[in-house]
């Protein structure tokens, strides 16, 4: 689904059209679902807010035209997700998640695992990492949504990726 | 102290050899072939650097003998950019970290955000530096370009710590003739003893390393595969890896999203839905 066929699945959503909410469910589900997973680390809360984004998007499409729907509908799914995380107990006295490290916490060889190294990123760059690659969304885009520098975040994600590439190769780099 | 920052800045420019902002061109993209690697060159300064190109400098001090600086190859674009070459004896290849695209954009960004602003930030450019009178590059090999910024000595620690903080190590602030590190004052390059200091820690910390890494005879992967050897994994494989890694959610939140938009409607308008 490009970008026109996606304005025009919102534009149906405005007259209530289920279809096109399946259709956008189904376009969209994994790498949403998959954002919000690294962001928040739980699946259960993660499915919880996957929902929600497309129960807000139906009830309350984004008036056309939008720039670009895609951007627009994960920004609405990390705001969430983010919010959420903010709302847990062990994150409530930090102002900000962005800097959170969640280790990996059983034994070392799940660091061979990517899902276990993405968890050794911050938070903040794991999002980045995400975002580009599984939402597929342009640095400039993420920088916007999450109102950092550009330069952070291209530094950011160089950073990151070089830490996976690390973690991956078991120390042989 | 202005007209040190200008001939630096001249000098800066000479050596780095600027490109252009924002654009990029893959290499796969270009599918003319270039005499030498000084027309490749001028078509990548006409038409933007590809985002694996770090910089490019003169090998010799001659046009016809550049080396290219490659982000995170592993020998496959270098080879690309031979085969666009009927002449391929003039390049040579070397390591960056970051691309000339990247540190454009930082660049830029210190640029609307601080000059002409009474920063006391004096000027920004892209390439190597001139300390106690000797130009240096930077990175392990010398040769690497990082985002210089010039700031006044006065406020220099504080755009240090600033900046590494917004973009880490590819933005190099310099006061005076000196480059300032971050949560230091300026250190002049003829520090000696700083230097040997500094060797000295990286020399231990690389021992460890080794010594660490070494020691790690065998891995297993959640699936229980055995791996018994470290390699490196490439850039392309990560991101490959990364995006296979994709989770899809269960079958039931799709129901679950029809049947809450069905209890909201009945909420809302219980006749019409009666």
């Amino acid at each position: 689904m490009n970008k026109d066929e996606l304005q025009l699945k919102l534009v149906a959503l405005r007259n209530r059209d289920r279809s096109a909410l399946e259709e956008i469910y189904n376009y969209l589900k994994t790498p949403v679902y998959t954002i919000i997973l690294r962001i928040t680390q739980d699946k259960t809360l993660s499915e919880d807010i996957l929902q929600e984004v497309f129960i807000k998007l139906y009830q309350l499409p984004p008036t056309p035209p939008i720039k670009n729907p895609r951007a627009y509908i994960f920004q609405m799914a990390h705001n969430l997700a983010v919010d959420s995380v903010r709302k847990l107990p062990q994150f409530a006295d930090l102002d900000s998640i962005e800097n959170i490290v969640y280790l990996p916490t059983e034994d070392f060889s799940m660091k061979m695992d990517i899902d276990h190294a993405m968890k050794t990123l911050p938070s903040q760059e794991c999002q980045i990492v995400s975002l580009h690659i599984n939402g597929e969304l342009k640095f400039r885009e993420i920088a916007d949504m999450m109102d950092i520098p550009l330069g952070t975040v291209l530094w950011k994600y160089q950073r990151a990726i070089g830490r996976l590439r690390s973690v991956l190769s078991g120390g042989a780099l | 102290m202005k007209k040190i920052i200008v001939v630096l800045m001249v000098l800066i420019c000479i050596l780095a050899i600027p490109a252009n902002a924002f654009a990029t061109s893959e290499v796969s993209e270009v599918d003319k072939k270039f005499s030498n690697v000084e027309e490749l060159f001028e078509y990548w300064e006409t038409n933007g650097y590809p985002d694996y190109v770090g910089s490019v400098y003169s090998t010799d001090g001659n046009m016809n003998n550049l080396t290219v600086l490659l982000v995170n190859d592993d020998g496959t674009k270098a080879n690309e950019i031979r085969a666009l070459l009927a002449d391929d004896s003039g390049v040579s290849f070397g390591k960056a970290p970051f691309s000339h695209n990247a540190m454009e954009t930082v660049k830029n960004e210190i640029i609307s955000n601080h000059l002409g602003k009474d920063d006391k930030v004096y000027s920004v450019g892209i390439g190597w530096i001139s300390a106690d009178g000797v130009v240096i590059g930077f990175g392990e090999s010398g040769k690497e370009s990082r985002v210089v910024v010039f700031v006044d000595e006065s406020i220099s620690t504080d755009y240090a710590n600033k900046f590494y903080e917004l973009y880490g190590d590819i933005v190099v602030v310099a006061a005076g003739d000196a480059i300032v590190y971050q949560n230091q004052n300026a250190v002049p390059d003829n520090n000696l003893w700083l230097w040997l200091t500094f060797m000295v820690i990286i020399s231990v910390a690389a021992i460890l390393f080794f010594n660490r890494t070494r020691f790690v005879s065998a891995m297993q992967t959640n699936k229980g595969i055995i791996v018994t050897q470290s390699v490196p994994v490439s850039r392309k494989k990560t991101i490959e890896a990364i995006k296979n890694s994709e989770v899809t959610p269960s079958d039931e939140v799709f129901n679950s999203v029809l049947s809450q938009i069905d209890k909201k409607q009945i909420k809302r308008c219980p006749l019409t839905e009666v």
